[in-house]
């Protein structure tokens, strides 16, 4: 859900498998530790699944800010 | 001379175990095979042997016996040619390998036996709360006898891989006959009342406390029956809420009083395992968590009307008193070692209104360091969500609802139904040689630790079996007790719920297993932090594997390995494959080691880094450290700890609050202790800081220390080798400056 929204903005992103325990030690390692998925990282910062969706969809509204502020400090 | 008479001759007399001194009978020898040899079907899936060749065997050794033409010989001697012969024969068949392991004689030479009684010797500082009397010396022999018995009666590979250091079955002598370690309800015995021999007929039962004075002597008498079926810690999980019903309308005099008697009554019975203490803690909050807040209280044989809501002040005034008493400490100013406070950090009460109770728990860590944090802040502790406790040495138990189906009916005790925290076995693994064996490759790594992890599944599974059998025929009664409704006179359900029971894989050598595979010491690089997470990762992704096939609950943990961070050291340094490499490894004095060893000494100054510990001498500061260690918490779900080594004799409690503060809400850490060093005058009573040579008040020289050796205090004269030389390493820290 979350990549298709993504997908629909035009936002580039990647996808990275939190069982992939390199993946997961590197978060670690910056003492981000990822509870449930899935999980955006935006410039360093993660967002969980309970910031992402709002009991079954998504939190559009929060996404589009992050996007935005990200598109602004891009620029 | 004839055939009878040449016969006769060489014929010897026997002197059997049992006692008595009987002729030589070869058809003994057939007796004794077939029927010891049963148990090879039993533990090893291998038929018996059959009376052809017990007779042939027989005569082989009756042959060699008559050859000696000796007038007597022992049953253990017999017993040793007959295991002669079948070392022999076990190179065409292979099962007499077997028989001859189910056939040894299990025990210590007499030479040691003398030494364990005048307090030497084997394993005499294996465990540093053994006390000096004679219990202690026919605990250590029982021990010696039961650890050898259990290793030949598992599957030799699983047996080696413990001898061999690749990992360490702990508390080896309890494996056949005891569970690890429990955490009760004390509900349940405030509502069914105390059998302590769990059957009712060998002690007397009493009823339901009814009085303060009772409730508090059934909690000591609770833990010192249930240490008599567990072989680690026993402990109470919300200790002062189920009390509290029993303190409304006491004075605080009264209550403090109390408290007093419970410390006492905890830490003056040696009752324990060869005469220890019972290894006790209890989980302490100042208030009535909110979970248990509507629930209705059990207390004095009946289930309610009052909840446990209305008891707020009764549990803030028995938290108040617990710890003026423990400030004060014994007749001589000495600190409680037991039971162990675990102090439960919830975000119900750190807020300020109870700043003044907390500010009374860092006296005590100032004047002591004893107590404990359990600090459930940290989103992945899941707090509110079911009970937990850290308890024992440093082991995390949790039910929640989605662990547990009728959680709710344990929660409202429903038809006596209960929480049941605790582990059946901890298996350590011997980290530094995993990296080893794999010499810097990655996947290598990964896949030692995970056949150990099937070695340690495989132990847990023969571990099982015995349970299994203990608890068929009532072995464990305490565990098992179902006594009688105080209103029905139906029988409850067991006091354990062994389902909920889970198995602990412990690590140990983090520190140096990342060193060796990178190159630096979890305090030098982010990469051998790194790769320690990603070798915990990998085994928590194999362990949810393990779980689903087997169909067991595994927990990953930070063992306290008093002795096994030591003995893994030893192993490696005593093996050839590993010798050069530990040698560059271990932490300690290696060459007063070596010596020792030469010399055959076993309790000699090397060790491993415990856990996901950094090293202890590292000259870090504590955030760095913290900031190291705090990465492990969330991934050790079957416990952890994190240890502030005090460097101040007077540190001031209110700079200790403000870090207690700090850590529990802006870390990971989820358990952790402040560590300081006392000095015990046995001539004047006196109780100094830091570590002192000579008494600073009379100038004795005999003077006894006192630290934390792992997750609990005891003297220092009972600490083994290497965590005497861990003492001396560790590097402190300064909180008021």
């Amino acid at each position: 859900m979350l990549k298709e929204w993504l997908k629909s903005k035009g936002a580039e992103f990647e996808e990275k498998s939190l069982d992939d325990s390199e993946v997961m030690a590197d978060l670690i390692v910056r003492n981000i530790y990822i509870l449930s998925a899935p999980a955006l990282e935006v410039d360093g910062k993660v967002y969980e699944e309970e910031t992402l969706f709002q009991s079954e969809t998504l939190n559009e509204e929060f996404l589009s800010k992050i996007l935005e502020e990200k598109i602004r400090n891009e620029r | 001379m004839n055939d009878s008479e040449l016969l006769q001759e060489i014929k010897p007399m026997v002197r059997r175990s049992d006692g008595f001194m009987v002729e030589w009978d070869r058809k003994a020898i057939v007796k004794q095979l077939l029927t010891e040899t049963k148990l090879a079907k039993e533990f090893f899936d291998v038929r018996p042997m059959t009376l052809e060749e017990a007779e042939e065997i027989a005569k082989e050794v009756e042959r060699r016996v008559f050859d000696l033409r000796l007038r007597f010989i022992s049953g253990p001697l017999i017993r040793e040619l007959v295991n002669n012969v079948l070392l022999a024969k076990s190179r065409e068949k292979p099962e007499y390998a077997i028989y001859r392991n189910i056939l040894t004689r299990v025990g210590t030479p007499v030479y040691d036996a003398y030494l364990i009684d005048v307090g030497k010797g084997y394993k005499a500082n294996e465990n540093a709360n053994l006390q000096p009397n004679p219990e202690t010396a026919h605990k250590r022999k029982a021990d010696w006898v039961s650890g050898e018995e259990y290793l030949l009666l598992m599957p030799p590979k699983l047996a080696d891989a413990h001898l061999s250091g690749d990992l360490h079955i702990h508390d080896l002598e309890y494996f056949g006959t005891r569970p690890f370690c429990r955490d009760w309800d004390l509900r349940y015995f405030f509502y069914y009342g105390l059998m302590p021999d769990g059957m009712g007929t060998r002690t007397s039962i009493a009823g339901p406390a009814k009085h303060p004075e009772v409730a508090i002597l059934h909690t000591a008498k609770i833990l010192a029956s249930a240490q008599t079926n567990f072989a680690g810690g026993e402990g109470f999980y919300n200790f002062l809420v189920f009390l509290a019903p029993y303190m409304r309308g006491l004075s605080y005099e009264k209550v403090k009083q109390l408290m007093q008697m419970m410390f006492f009554e905890y830490t003056q019975a040696y009752v324990a395992r060869g005469g220890q203490l019972v290894f006790s803690n209890v989980q302490v909050q100042p208030g009535v968590p909110e979970i248990w807040r509507k629930v209705p209280v059990v207390a004095r044989g009946k289930i309610g009307p009052e909840v446990y809501g209305d008891y707020e002040d009764e549990v803030q005034t028995l938290f108040r008193a617990l710890y003026e008493v423990a400030l004060q400490g014994d007749y001589w100013g000495k600190p409680f070692n037991f039971p162990k406070l675990e102090n439960g950090i919830s975000p119900e009460f750190f807020k300020p209104e109870y700043d003044d109770l907390w500010l009374e728990v860092h006296k005590v860590v100032a004047k002591f360091g004893t107590p404990y944090f359990d600090n459930m802040l940290p989103a992945y502790r899941g707090y509110g969500k079911g009970v937990s406790c850290y308890q024992c040495c440093a082991y995390c138990f949790v039910e929640t609802p989605e662990s547990s189906e009728d959680f709710e009916e344990k929660l409202y005790f429903v038809d006596g139904k209960h929480f049941t925290m605790g582990s059946w076995q901890v298996i350590s693994l011997n980290l530094p040689r995993i990296a080893y064996k794999a010499n810097g490759n990655d996947t290598l790594l990964f896949e030692e630790a995970k056949r150990l992890m099937d070695l340690a599944v495989e132990i847990f599974k023969v571990k099982r079996k015995w349970m299994d059998q203990m608890i068929k025929n009532n072995r464990i009664p305490f565990a098992t007790q179902r006594p009688l409704d105080p209103r029905t006179r139906r029988k409850g359900p067991p006091a354990v719920d062994f389902n909920e029971l889970v198995y602990t894989i412990g690590l140990v050598g983090g520190n140096e297993m990342a060193q060796w595979h990178t190159g630096y010491q979890l305090h030098e690089s982010p990469e051998a932090i790194k790769i320690l997470v990603r070798l915990i990762l990998e085994m928590q992704k194999y362990k949810r594997e393990l779980e689903a096939r087997h169909g067991i609950k595994i927990a990953l943990a930070r063992t306290p390995a008093e002795s096994t961070a030591q003995r893994f050291a030893i192993a490696d340094l005593l093996t050839d494959e590993f010798r050069a490499n530990a040698e560059k490894m271990v932490k300690g004095d290696l060459a007063r080691a070596k010596r020792m060893l030469m010399e055959g000494k076993r309790d000699v100054s090397v060790y491993y880094s415990n856990g996901t510990h950094v090293y202890v001498g590292a000259k870090v500061g504590l955030i760095e450290r913290i900031d190291i260690e705090q990465k492990f918490f969330p991934l050790l779900n079957g416990g952890n700890m994190f240890h502030v080594w005090l460097g101040e004799a007077n540190p001031d409690p209110e700079a200790l609050y403000k870090l207690t503060q700090r850590i529990s809400t802006q870390t990971q850490i989820g358990y952790y202790a402040y560590t300081k060093d006392l000095t015990i005058c046995n001539d004047c009573g006196m109780v100094t800081s830091p570590l002192h040579e000579r008494c600073p008040s009379c100038g004795s020289p005999n003077v006894e220390w006192w630290s934390r050796i792992t997750g609990y205090y005891q003297a220092v004269s009972g600490w083994n080798e290497a965590k005497k030389k861990e003492l001396f390493d560790r590097y402190r820290t300064a909180i008021s400056g």
